[in-house]
């Protein structure tokens, strides 16, 4: 089921925040791929979401980025989260903890109090 | 894995782009690690091509400026005045090779057949490339779409296209050139940046909307030009670089408070945030304008609350200069253009700002208008209509309906340059002043005397000094009052008077004809007299004591009978140039009492 532009506006950024905590650090694809997995393939985001999303959480200093080479695999671009990234999932992570809770009370089958 | 073009594509798609190295190298990456990805089976590695598995590459350089490029109205600016610039220029060669056609340079006098001609073909000109490409920006492909947003704009069209016909001789004379290229330029700003969002976004708003758009554009957009234009060929251009510092401190001021409580509420873009602070700007800068020009500083200073319900005395007084812009001859015209280039501006400004958040053209729009608004109302307070020097204002003159009575003597040229080179006049020091108006005289062995006036670009405009004199001798005083030559309290005496001034307009007359004395006796330099003379009236006095009224250039004719006169008439850079017609009968008079 693909998303509304609106709807994953504000969550893809924070979906690879927290993908990103959970793994400590990951490049391009990992990072799709466990998204898609985690998700049971709700998020399948496209690159053409993924990257430049990446770019702005760099720009913006949430995350950072460097070419390595782990376990003798091929040099791949990795991203963490900052100090600053952590800070700013925290607070996400309550506005979405609270906003889903306040959204659940509207889908269909809940009944008005 | 076919379909190696797509890295080609998103390198086109990129060319400069600070990511785009970076993209290109992980996307490679990604691909790899996609082929080789035991988890993904062979049949789904054979089947997915890379656009399955990345996407478009336009799709990247889209989602990649929404999101990594703050700047990017920036650049499209840049664009923009790329695309608009040679537009207006292309309109300027074209008005002047259509003028050179038709009327002739060097030649006197008014075709209006032709005059007609040109303001037709040029309109239909603009108007066909502006509509098209703005239905094209508003996504109206559907050709009946086109045909029907036609006969929504078709109301107010006709309205401004009157509006430039009742004046089409203030058009010809000195402006329309300005006005086209202006027009172009706005226009071509405005499409291109509607073109590249339309490009960026799908349709994002509704019919109705978008009808309100070309019926609010279109017209109010032409008015905004004329009046700017109008203003810009009629002062010097040096209003705009004086008068910048002064908007942008405003602005700079009002940002400081004001951006921030805005912001969060309205959730404003910092791009539809500035073109707000330039509106608003605007108005206030030209409020603070109008309160400094009329009226005495020292007063302001001791009671400075009273500014504030006196805002509305100024804003009609804008609206009161702004039928000496269009003061044509008919009178329901002086009353409503005024009003309405106001409102229009102020509803579109309002539109655009409150309903339309989200197109980027909407935005320059905003800045557009609000610049526009500041420009018309500093302009207009830059004119002082109640202080009319014993003249003849020739830009009123041309713009006025004595233009007909006139231009046969104002002959404007750039053909006779070398004729004008060949009298060996000396206009070189004054070519240094980059915005102002130079005066001399010159003598046409044929012709006889010539006023001459060359602006900063060097256009010329001569004046006959011997068919002034033919001019006036054969009006009567009450003819010239008639005709509102002379828009205030002036002046006389001339030859063949019907009816002497009364005692009120004696007194202007005595000081006018004092003021003329001492240029005509002393030779005085008028700059320096200016600066001396103690004994005017109060009024002129006060007048006077403003720094910025020193006389600027000035030429007397051989025989001292007429004095051409430019004089700075406020701190803005606004230069007035009178013909002043000195009586030296009177004069003498004067000087035996």
């Amino acid at each position: 089921m693909k998303f509304s532009r609106e709807i994953m506006k504000g969550a893809t950024p924070f979906v690879i925040m927290r993908c990103l905590h959970e793994l400590k650090q990951a490049y391009g694809y990992q990072l799709m791929k466990t998204i898609r997995e985690q998700s049971d393939e709700i998020f399948d985001f496209p690159d053409s979401t993924l990257y430049p999303v990446l770019y702005r959480l760099e720009a913006k200093g949430y995350i950072e980025s460097e070419v390595k080479e782990i376990k003798g695999k091929k040099p791949r671009r990795y991203y963490w989260l900052t100090k600053k990234g952590l800070e700013h999932l925290g607070v996400r992570e309550k506005e979405m903890h609270h906003y889903i809770k306040g959204l659940q009370r509207f889908l269909p089958g809940q009944t008005f109090a | 894995m076919p379909s190696k073009d797509f890295f080609k594509q998103l390198e086109d798609e990129f060319k400069n782009h600070p990511y785009k190295d970076r993209l290109l190298e992980e996307l490679q990456d990604h691909l790899e690690d996609f082929e080789t990805d035991d988890q993904v089976s062979p049949q789904i590695k054979e089947r997915m091509s890379v656009e399955m598995l990345f996407g478009e590459a336009s799709e990247f350089k889209k989602i990649f400026i929404q999101i990594t490029d703050p700047w990017r109205n920036v650049f499209f600016i840049s664009e923009a005045l790329i695309v608009g610039i040679p537009l207006a220029v292309v309109g300027v060669m074209f008005y002047n090779e259509l003028k050179t056609a038709i009327f002739g340079f060097g030649k006197s006098g008014v075709i209006p057949l032709g005059s007609l001609v040109i303001i037709g073909l040029m309109w239909i000109f603009g108007y066909v490339i502006a509509f098209n490409l703005f239905t094209e920006v508003r996504h109206l492909t559907n050709f009946k779409e086109r045909v029907w947003v036609f006969f929504v704009t078709l109301p107010s069209t006709f309205v401004f296209l009157m509006t430039i016909l009742s004046d089409w001789k203030m058009l010809i004379s000195i402006d329309f050139f300005w006005l086209i290229a202006g027009w172009l330029m706005v226009q071509g700003l405005v499409i291109f940046f509607g073109h590249l969002s339309s490009k960026k976004k799908k349709a994002p708003h509704s019919k109705k909307h978008r009808n309100w758009d070309i019926f609010f554009f279109l017209p109010s957009s032409f008015l905004f030009t004329v009046l700017i234009f109008f203003d810009f060929s009629a002062y010097p251009k040096l209003n705009f670089i004086r008068a910048l510092p002064f908007f942008l401190g405003i602005n700079i001021l009002i940002l400081l408070f004001y951006v921030k409580k805005i912001k969060p509420k309205k959730n404003l873009s910092i791009p539809k945030a500035i073109g707000t602070l330039f509106f608003v700007g605007g108005v206030i800068a030209a409020l603070l304008r109008a309160a400094i020009t009329h009226t005495d500083l020292d007063w302001w200073t001791a009671n400075p609350w009273l500014l504030i319900p006196l805002f509305p005395i100024f804003l009609l007084d804008v609206l009161a200069e702004m039928t000496w812009v269009f003061s044509g001859s008919n009178p329901v015209l002086r009353l409503l253009a005024p009003l309405g280039i106001m409102l229009f501006i102020f509803f579109q400004s309002l539109y655009v700002t409150v309903r339309r958040k989200k197109l980027l053209n909407d935005r320059f729009l905003v800045i557009a208008y609000a610049i526009s608004f500041f420009f018309i109302n500093t302009d207009a307070f830059l004119v002082e209509p109640e202080f009319k020097v014993d003249a003849l204002k020739i830009s009123n003159l041309i713009e006025r309906e004595e233009l007909s009575i006139f231009y046969p003597y104002v002959k404007y040229s750039n053909a006779d340059k070398d004729q004008l080179f060949a009298s060996n006049l000396d206009l070189s020091p004054l070519r240094s002043h980059l915005f102002d108006y130079a005066v001399t005289t010159y003598h046409d062995p044929n012709e006889g005397d010539y006023f001459v006036i060359e602006n900063s670009i060097r256009e010329r405009f001569f004046i006959s000094i011997n068919q002034l004199d033919q001019h006036f001798q054969s009006k009567t005083y009450d003819q010239l009052v008639q005709k509102n030559l002379f828009p205030s309290f002036e002046i006389g005496p001339y030859e063949n008077i019907a009816d002497p001034p009364s005692s009120e307009q004696g007194v202007s007359e005595g000081k006018i004809q004092k003021f003329l004395d001492v240029f005509v006796k002393n030779q005085t330099d008028p700059k320096t007299w200016l600066e001396s003379v103690d004994n005017m009236h109060e009024f002129e006095r006060e007048k006077l004591k403003n720094p910025y009224f020193t006389a600027h250039d000035y030429a007397f004719s051989e025989d001292k009978k007429w004095l051409l006169l430019v004089i700075p008439e406020s701190s803005l850079g606004a230069y007035g140039i009178y013909l002043v017609k000195v009586d030296t009968e009177f004069t003498d008079s004067l000087q035996s009492e």
